[in-house]
């Protein structure tokens, strides 16, 4: 169980994780579609690279953010006693 | 010995009981293809391939049966985090997403990556948002969750009310859908799949309310993964040589830009803001498939995903899984699965896609009507395709395919068995039955602890809050049968609709009820309705044309309006007390008792009059 005054630090640094988590994620949701076309000059495994980092990559970026995130707040988590004890 | 999250809560021999399932199905689709071969009645197996499946789902929602509210409610908290997430990326896209998502993709291509992307964006932002919080709070619904965070029955009851109508509107797009599968599957007229859909649905989801849901989705959903991956990596190695075909269709993307470009396949150019998805019924296709921003502008793919986003993350049906896991961290857990499971379901619908196009770009070229390939000329008769009258020649744009059914379309132009494209139809079916018996579940709990045995529903005896709860699965069910049969508009359309309310209405006050402790009841309320009287003024005008922002971008504007208003009445109305700041901050902290719990029981030992 957190102790009392572990909440505000708690919290903070929760805070500071789902932040460092979902700009990235968003910054890169808005940007990259809107330079597919310049992208698809290129090519990557045979596809057009801005298909390929809108169909593919916003997946796999989504997939580690979610997983990058569960792996940090879970260590958060217990460094501040707030993890789940059943 | 350290502590493994919430495994002593789980049944262990789960694994084994869907691994038998598992197998029955795929004995059941070999037998039927042998069957096809010795050459029995196609719609005799047609039928096989929609009764069986129907059948078994039915059987393990039976199986689910209880009487504790506990586990109609939330399955008594004892899902793995696997299962969950399967289910819930199944329940994301629904079988309106399926056939919807893969079917625009055939037509526009690129430009129609933006609903998936959404989608898996949503799902990312509710686990670093709301979905966890909801989890440690435990209520099994939203409305139940915003009553209890801000003390207030008025804005229990309005989120009540505002979180039925995406309720409403997805069990109606994913009955239609359900309809269109069976008929297909099936010699059964619309209102007699209709009524069919609805006994399978209250098998599945009546006698143990989210218990049973949750056992008898999971099923469907592993259906759903086989009916859509087998004949998708069979294509795969028809096209590639490989059967990762979401992976290895590059190539071919190159093929087709040649094709199309020596067949003088358009290249249109969108305005910034156009918005022309094709809706439900026979278009040609729009594009080259890898030209970008031909039918959707850049700033319209931009802001419809951010709007899907937000109508993912506050969706009422969705968000209702992340309260059945053991622990917080299982519930962050189950939606990683479940953004993993829909990000290979979205890269397999693109693959299908182009496997589709490669297939008219190389089969029509030179062709009339009358010398149609056998494949084209099969999809005519079926009603998927449409050839142009007279004796001119075919082309990549004048022949017309109806958007729907471009998934089930797969094995007739790759030359595959009919009992494949029977199984793809019994995909989307399960599909649909998964996310249609979720929303009405979610109806159900909604009226029956928010409405009818709302405040306090804790205190009413077991049998009333089960019965309250399953009588109004039943009305909703009624009204969501009647509404798919009349209503004429396209399941995708309802889903995006769906999506803009909830975006606009539930996902600003959730956010901010969980990370700004400041927002009171008044600001709660005047959010909420902000939200939804912006968003039915975007749908109702978007539906007369009368400004230039489609109906499924109504969060883009309806959000920020809810959150000003939501933060300014609440600056200008009383702090909320000392009593619910503690718990927001409870909230906030994974470990430590299910508030809803602890409350039903502090409640329980007072009394009513406590």
């Amino acid at each position: 169980m957190i102790e009392r005054k572990e909440r505000k630090p708690y919290w903070r640094h929760t805070k500071w994780q789902m932040l460092t988590s979902l700009m990235p994620f968003l910054l890169t949701l808005i940007v990259l579609p809107l330079y597919a076309e310049a992208l698809n000059s290129k090519k990557f495994l045979g596809f057009p690279l801005g298909y390929f980092l809108a169909c593919h990559g916003l997946i796999l970026i989504a997939i580690i953010t979610v997983f990058a995130h569960l792996n940090r707040q879970d260590a958060i988590d217990h460094w501040h006693g707030a993890h789940e004890d059943l | 010995m350290p502590h493994r999250h919430g495994s002593s809560l789980v049944n262990p021999m789960i694994g084994v009981y869907f691994g038998i399932f598992a197998a029955f199905l795929a004995a059941a689709v070999i037998l039927l293809l042998i069957f096809e071969q010795l050459g029995t009645s196609d719609w005799v197996l047609r039928i096989a391939m929609a009764a069986i499946p129907a059948g078994l789902f039915a059987l393990v929602g039976a199986g689910g049966y209880t009487a504790r509210p506990r586990e109609f409610l939330t399955a008594a908290r004892r899902v793995p985090a696997f299962y969950n997430g399967l289910s819930l990326a199944v329940m994301a896209t629904g079988g309106a997403g399926l056939v919807g998502i893969s079917g625009a993709l055939f037509l526009t291509g690129f430009d129609a990556l933006f609903i998936g992307l959404g989608i898996v964006a949503g799902l990312t932002t509710s686990v670093l948002l709301i979905a966890p919080f909801l989890r440690k709070f435990g209520a099994p619904t939203i409305s139940g969750f915003l009553g209890q965070r801000f003390e207030s029955g008025p804005v229990r009851l309005l989120a009540a009310t505002i979180a039925v109508v995406p309720l409403m509107l997805l069990a109606i797009a994913e009955i239609k859908i359900a309809i269109l599968a069976l008929t297909t599957l099936t010699p059964l007229a619309p209102a007699a799949a209709a009524l069919t859909i609805a006994l399978v649905l209250l098998a599945t989801v009546l006698p143990g309310g989210v218990r049973s849901l949750t056992w008898s989705s999971a099923a469907q959903s592993l259906a759903v993964l086989f009916a859509i991956l087998l004949p998708a990596a069979i294509a795969a190695v028809m096209e590639t040589n490989l059967p990762f075909g979401q992976l290895s269709h590059g190539p071919l993307i190159r093929a087709i830009g040649r094709l199309e470009t020596l067949q003088e396949v358009p290249v249109p150019v969108a305005g910034l803001m156009t918005f022309d998805i094709p809706g439900a019924g026979l278009h040609p296709i729009s594009g080259r498939f890898g030209a970008v921003f031909g039918s959707v502008g850049p700033i319209a793919f931009v802001l419809a995903t951010l709007s899907i986003l937000m109508g993912v993350a506050g969706s009422p049906a969705l968000l209702s899984r992340a309260v059945i896991t053991p622990t917080v961290f299982e519930t962050r857990k189950s939606i990683g699965w479940a953004v993993a499971i829909l990000g290979i379901l979205l890269m397999t619908f693109s693959s299908i896609a182009v496997f589709e196009r490669d297939f008219l770009m190389n089969e029509i070229a030179g062709q009339t009507s009358a010398s149609a390939p056998l494949a084209l000329r099969h999809l005519a008769d079926l009603g998927i395709a449409a050839l142009p009258a007279g004796q001119g020649k075919l082309s990549a744009t004048s022949v017309q395919f109806d958007r729907d059914s471009m998934l089930v379309a797969l094995p007739v132009l790759m030359g595959m068995p009919q009992a494949v494209m029977s199984l793809i139809t019994a995909g989307v079916f399960s599909a649909a039955l998964a996310a249609s018996a979720l929303s009405l579940t979610q109806i159900g709990i909604v009226i029956g602890e928010d409405v009818i045995n709302a405040p306090q529903s804790w205190l009413a005896s077991d049998s009333n809050r089960v019965n309250a709860c399953r009588i109004a699965i039943v009305v909703a069910m009624g009204l969501a049968c009647g509404g798919a049969l009349l209503a004429g508009d396209d399941p995708l359309g309802l889903l995006l609709t769906a999506c803009a309310f909830s975006g606009s209405t539930l996902f600003p006050v959730l956010l901010l009820s969980i990370w700004w402790k400041r927002t009171n009841a008044f600001g709660a309320l005047a959010g909420l309705a902000s939200g939804f009287a912006v968003a039915l003024t975007v749908v109702l005008m978007a539906d007369l044309a009368s400004i230039g922002l489609p109906a499924a971008m109504a969060p883009t504007v309806a959000v920020p309006i809810s959150l000003l208003v939501t933060m300014l009445v609440s600056r200008a109305t009383p702090t909320p007390q000392r009593q619910m700041l503690e718990m927001v901050r409870d909230l906030r902290v994974p470990g430590g008792e299910t508030i809803y719990d602890r409350q039903a029981r502090q409640s329980r030992q007072r009394g009513p009059r406590g």
